[in-house]
């Protein structure tokens, strides 16, 4: 009887073990994200004048620059702007991020003279 | 004489088990316990110079109204350096006046940009210290350029990098 309890025991010890690095796993996903560099992209894209929404030679530098020094494929692709019921403008932007460990895509919709 | 027989012995196996067990149980948690919470502590510290730096960067880009350009980007379309390394600087510095004023953080920032398929960069101004030897961190943000601004390295509408070095001095 003693001995099955003592083996629970150690069981349990190292299930107890195993949580903290769980934990750390986590965190160390969240911080690891390169948010700042998604959000410097969105913005980017976000600010871009309607005229220039497209321009293929700001896409290529986006693109080149990211590359050299954040080590990162991104692109984006802004489609035409359109008006919708409200008569406001609205563009629609996709962003795509990659640096080896992290894939990042998504789409917005950014406010634009219709 | 009854108590001396094979189950006594049986029992005191048992019981020696069990202990080597339990105090294996215990060695286990105490070694294993000892977890890192987040990182080390030099890594907390650049952690948070990073987000300072990145968050005075973001500051300056951030335009006072809508239809206006950001302090940022009006110094990099003047190529107005010093502007942007007092203000820069300004930022860095600002305490809530718990701390005693001059934190000593230097900067060191540079454009990168595109000519064809290559990637160049010019400085962009620097605080007045030098690189004392601990740890930096870089932050960097993308500013837009319209047509009109006649820049160096070229005449068209673009988008350039703004890279800045940040460390304790």
């Amino acid at each position: 009887m003693g001995f099955v309890v003592s083996a629970f025991i150690l069981a349990s010890a190292i299930m107890v073990t195993q949580v903290g690095f769980v934990g750390q796993t986590a965190v160390e996903g969240a911080l690891l994200f390169p948010k700042e560099q998604i959000r410097d992209v969105r913005a980017l894209v976000g600010s871009l004048p309607p005229e220039d929404s497209d321009n293929s030679g700001i896409r290529e530098d986006v693109r080149i620059l990211a590359l050299a020094r954040w080590n990162a494929v991104v692109d984006y692709r802004a489609d035409a702007s359109r008006s919708t019921s409200q008569g406001y403008g609205i563009r629609r932007v996709s962003l795509f991020y990659e640096d080896g460990s992290v894939t990042c895509e998504e789409v917005l919709n950014v406010a634009a003279d219709s | 004489m009854y108590l001396v027989d094979e189950r006594g012995q049986l029992y005191t196996l048992e019981g020696i088990c069990a202990a080597i067990l339990v105090l294996f149980s215990a060695y286990v948690v105490l070694q294993g316990g000892i977890v890192p919470a987040s990182g080390s502590p030099s890594g907390t510290a650049e952690m948070q110079l990073h987000q300072i730096a990145g968050d005075a960067l973001l500051m300056l880009d951030t335009p006072g109204s809508a239809d206006e350009e950001s302090l940022l980007s009006s110094f990099v379309c003047e190529k107005n350096s010093t502007g942007f390394v007092t203000s820069y600087d300004a930022l860095l510095e600002k305490r809530t006046g718990a701390t005693p004023p001059g934190s000593g953080l230097q900067f060191e920032a540079e454009i990168w940009y595109r000519d064809s398929s290559e990637c160049l960069s010019i400085p962009f101004g620097k605080s007045g210290g030098v690189f004392s030897g601990n740890p930096a961190v870089r932050v960097s943000r993308f500013v837009f350029i319209p047509e009109h601004a006649g820049m160096l390295w070229g005449e068209r509408s673009q988008a350039v990098l703004l890279e800045v070095l940040v460390w304790r001095g």
